[in-house]
């Protein structure tokens, strides 16, 4: 071995030597596996003829058919409301249901829907730069324009999401008055928190937790599908428990029936006081008559709704001051805000970095600039948890107040508010026309 | 007619005014704006890209033409 390195050394200059062995190595660990690898995989041929295919999104919906959707929603209210209000037909609403389900639920797929469209409203409401689609504006105030003429025919089955639980309804169960009372304040709060958050454009939460769509769509997730089938499971027994326990644009036309002109009648003629009514409502939406024994003078009852009264503006501060308390909670929803939070508490040598993460720094954004988007965020949310807070206050505080009044009623008649003009009652009343 | 019908329609009115006075604003807002980007300003295959006036459909058309 020694004699074969001398030979070398005198034969080859030691320099010459180094080059070939490094010339060796690289063709070993990078030249010849890559030859080898371009003999295993050729080089593919882009002239073969394929094409790539055109990355697409799905077309919007067209305007012609965006304003059709629009003239089946009045079609549909008007002809509603004929049968309710004119042919006091039940069968004619379950046939009406029934078109509803079948066009705005399953081949719509729910959308545009009244409900919902209240976010695009008060989307465009607080964000000027966001101009709402006519159909969208239509879906909302059309059925809040018939409310206010015939009450709620719009719910009785025009609405696909009410429908399809009407429509299910087998064994109803009457619940307790106070009961009812407690989980109809959801819907507000409901109402609130959906308000806030498309104002402050962070999501749309009425369509991303509706629980029939995902059903219409046959796309749901598993969780949002189990919500879907425990509600319709319920509505087998208890009535419509998302129309009254859930819904936030029930809440506008609860409000805008109450000034009603023709609302449903459960009587076409003159009340006999029969009784066969009293408990045919599934919603418990029929106001027995008061007798006159019951009633209170009025003085002293409106000495203590007055009593009553003054609780609301201390109960509105109380509830504003709680909520705007968590206005930072509430604004974790937000995406801008969520991702300031995580970088602020990313600690690079202790942590791992999530996706949201990677993903801004790589965008190359500076994070001050996303600190200071998500500080006006988080003060919008500030404005919007006291007047949040601050509705909710009035809203128990009226509930509160209006379980003292009495009013004085003769007859069997519609709760204008809670009455969906399902036309169920209409069938126990023996008067004839 | 009675004081609570009266009330009742004095309430509708009002709800009736402000409800043709939200959309007509939104209507008109709608009609007159420049238009909004239906597909978060992705203008491939977008077929109003034509006349979209927004500087991203503009600048798209541009790139277009060149190829």
């Amino acid at each position: 071995m020694s004699e074969i390195l001398k030979y070398l050394t005198q034969t080859w200059n030691i320099k010459k030597l180094v080059t070939l062995l490094s010339l060796f190595v690289l063709m070993m660990t990078s030249g010849l596996p890559l030859l080898a690898q371009q003999q295993r995989f050729p080089k593919p041929e882009f002239e073969s003829g394929y094409t790539q295919p055109v990355t697409s999104m799905p077309d919007a919906r067209s305007d012609f058919f965006a304003l059709f959707d629009v003239f089946v929603l009045i079609l549909a209210l008007s002809l509603i409301t004929w049968l309710i209000l004119k042919k006091r037909s039940r069968r004619g609403v379950l046939a009406v249901s029934v078109f509803s389900i079948l066009y705005f639920g399953f081949f719509r797929e729910g959308c545009v829907c009244s409900v919902g469209s209240l976010q695009n409203v008060t989307l465009a409401l607080f964000q000027p730069e966001y101009s709402i689609p006519i159909s969208a504006l239509a879906f909302f105030v059309i059925p809040l324009v018939y409310t206010l003429f015939f009450g709620r025919t719009f719910c009785a089955g025009v609405c696909p999401l009410g429908a399809i639980q009407d429509v299910l309804l087998l064994r109803p169960v009457t619940m307790k008055t106070w009961l009812q009372k407690v989980l109809g304040l959801i819907p507000y709060i409901y109402l609130g928190l959906s308000v806030l958050y498309a104002a402050t454009a962070t999501d749309f939460i009425i369509c991303r937790y509706d629980p029939f769509i995902g059903i219409y769509r046959f796309d749901a997730t598993f969780f949002m599908f189990s919500i879907g089938a425990i509600f319709l499971l319920l509505s087998a027994f208890v009535a419509r428990p998302y129309c009254r326990f859930f819904c936030p644009y029930g809440v506008l036309l609860n409000w805008m029936s109450r000034f009603s002109k023709h609302h449903l009648t459960i009587t076409p003629n003159k009340c006999i006081q029969c009784r066969l009514c009293e408990d045919s409502c599934p919603l418990g939406a029929i106001n027995k008559p008061v007798p006159v024994k019951v009633m209170e003078d009025r003085p002293s009852a409106t000495k203590r709704f007055i009593k009553l009264s003054l609780i609301i503006p201390a109960l509105m501060i109380l509830s504003a001051w709680t909520l705007s308390n968590f206005h930072e909670n509430l604004a974790k929803v937000n995406t801008k805000v969520s991702l300031a939070n995580e970088l602020m508490l990313f600690k690079p040598d202790a942590m791992l970095p999530s996706v949201e993460v990677e993903a801004f720094k790589s965008a190359g954004t500076p994070v001050e600039e996303l600190y200071s988007e998500a500080a006006v965020i988080v003060e919008q949310f500030y404005i919007g948890a006291w007047i949040l807070g601050g509705f909710l206050g009035l809203v128990f505080g009226l509930t509160l107040s209006s379980l003292s009044v009495f009013k004085y009623r003769e007859d069997y008649t519609p709760d204008k508010g809670e009455c969906v003009s399902c036309a169920r009652c209409l069938k126990y009343c023996p008067v004839e026309k | 007619m009675n004081r609570r019908r009266f009330l009742h329609n004095i309430g509708r009115g009002t709800i009736l005014s402000a409800l043709a006075i939200f959309s007509g604003t939104m209507v008109d807002r709608s009609i007159n704006s420049e238009g909004g980007c239906d597909f978060d300003f992705v203008c491939r295959n977008c077929k109003k890209n034509k006349d979209c006036t927004l500087p991203d459909g503009i600048d798209f058309r541009k790139k277009n033409s060149i190829q």
